[in-house]
């Protein structure tokens, strides 16, 4: 397994320093889906779902974009098919974050690559690439604790949205997305080590923010593709070695 | 009981895109340029996620006097001189804390 010290990264350290390690670093992450969990749990009592119901998305589900979307179409519109068209829609990024992980995770048993998929959100995602950034190996405790810990928080606050009800506070106003902004920025930033990744980023700063200023089409996904060409595209011409 | 059946297809949908690419049905490999591709999903991706936050409010673009904008330029200049997660993360926070305690209490007076 490569974790050379010679290409500067950390020297590696024991499953349980990884296991805390990763408690730590999806700690923020965790604190600012609090608000967007007991939203979830609110919302699906609102729009008339049982407390099993909704405690069931967050459990099953667990995708905060989705479980709001799927709750929006419901109430719109109550069409079934665009209940699944939406969720596979905002879910399409989570295969990329799939084959990203593909050549660490292949290796491992059934059971560990499932329990990897089903704790793989965006949040994970993030973490985990910080993890190999530092470490230059795919650790699967690291990737589970961080995974676990976040769907325990995620479903603890579905747990307290559904107990409050209808009456949730204005938690938008306390900017609690600020926090996972800052978690994100602290993760990408250290990773701009090549002229690519500059440009992939900078373009995908300024396609995220055009596509979201004039509200076109789904400027999250829009946006990262957006970015990833450009990164593709400046490796290629370039002539940046590949990995 | 029939929405537990559609909470239940909805997990089958999000774990099918986690799960897709880690299935070993086929044994392929990922072909090179692909590889050169996917190695900007974290930085694209991820910054798609934070630039609105910090650059858009309402759909407006955030200007210099926004808690989000300066703090979100506070945690990136952090992230340029400290090669560590976390006293990033602290110091964007802690800046975003203070700045919405000041532009709170200005409204306030």
């Amino acid at each position: 397994m490569d974790q050379g010290f010679n290409r500067g990264y950390l020297p590696a350290r024991s499953t349980a320093a990884y296991q805390k390690e990763a408690i730590i670093d999806i700690f923020p992450l965790s604190l600012a889906v609090i608000p967007w969990g007991i939203l979830c749990g609110s919302l699906a009592i609102e729009f008339g779902l049982t407390a099993i119901e909704s405690q069931l998305m967050s459990l099953l589900v667990f995708a905060g974009a989705v479980q709001l979307a799927s709750l929006g179409v419901i109430a719109m519109s109550g069409l079934v098919p665009s209940l699944f068209s939406t969720t596979f829609i905002i879910s399409s990024r989570h295969l990329l974050y799939s084959a990203v992980f593909r050549e660490d995770v292949r290796k491992l048993p059934t059971a560990w690559r499932m329990i990897i998929a089903f704790f793989l959100t965006d949040e994970m995602f993030a973490v985990v690439m910080a993890f190999k950034a530092r470490y230059g190996f795919f650790s699967k405790h690291y990737a589970l604790v961080a995974g676990f810990t976040f769907y325990v928080v995620w479903n603890i606050a579905t747990f307290v949205g559904i107990y409050i009800g209808g009456s949730i506070p204005d938690l938008q106003h306390y900017g609690f997305e600020f926090a996972i902004a800052a978690t994100f920025i602290a993760i990408v930033i250290p990773q701009v080590k090549s002229v690519s990744v500059l440009v992939s980023v900078t373009t995908a700063v300024i396609a995220s923010v055009l596509l979201t200023l004039f509200e076109v089409g789904e400027p999250l996904m829009g946006a990262s593709l957006i970015g990833m060409l450009s990164g593709y595209a400046t490796s290629k011409l370039l002539g940046e070695p590949i990995v | 009981m029939t929405f537990i059946f559609y909470v239940v297809l909805m997990a089958a949908i999000t774990f099918t895109c986690r799960y897709f690419f880690f299935a070993n049905v086929v044994n392929y490999s990922l072909h090179p340029e692909i590889k050169r591709l996917l190695k900007f999903t974290a930085p694209a991706v991820l910054t798609a996620m934070w630039a609105p936050i910090i650059f858009v409010t309402d759909s407006h673009l955030n200007t210099i006097g926004n808690a989000y904008f300066i703090s979100g330029i506070i945690t990136i200049l952090a992230a340029i001189l400290i090669p560590r997660t976390l006293p990033v993360i602290v110091i964007g926070l802690v800046s975003f804390g203070v700045l919405r305690f000041f532009t709170e209490a200005t409204l306030i007076l």
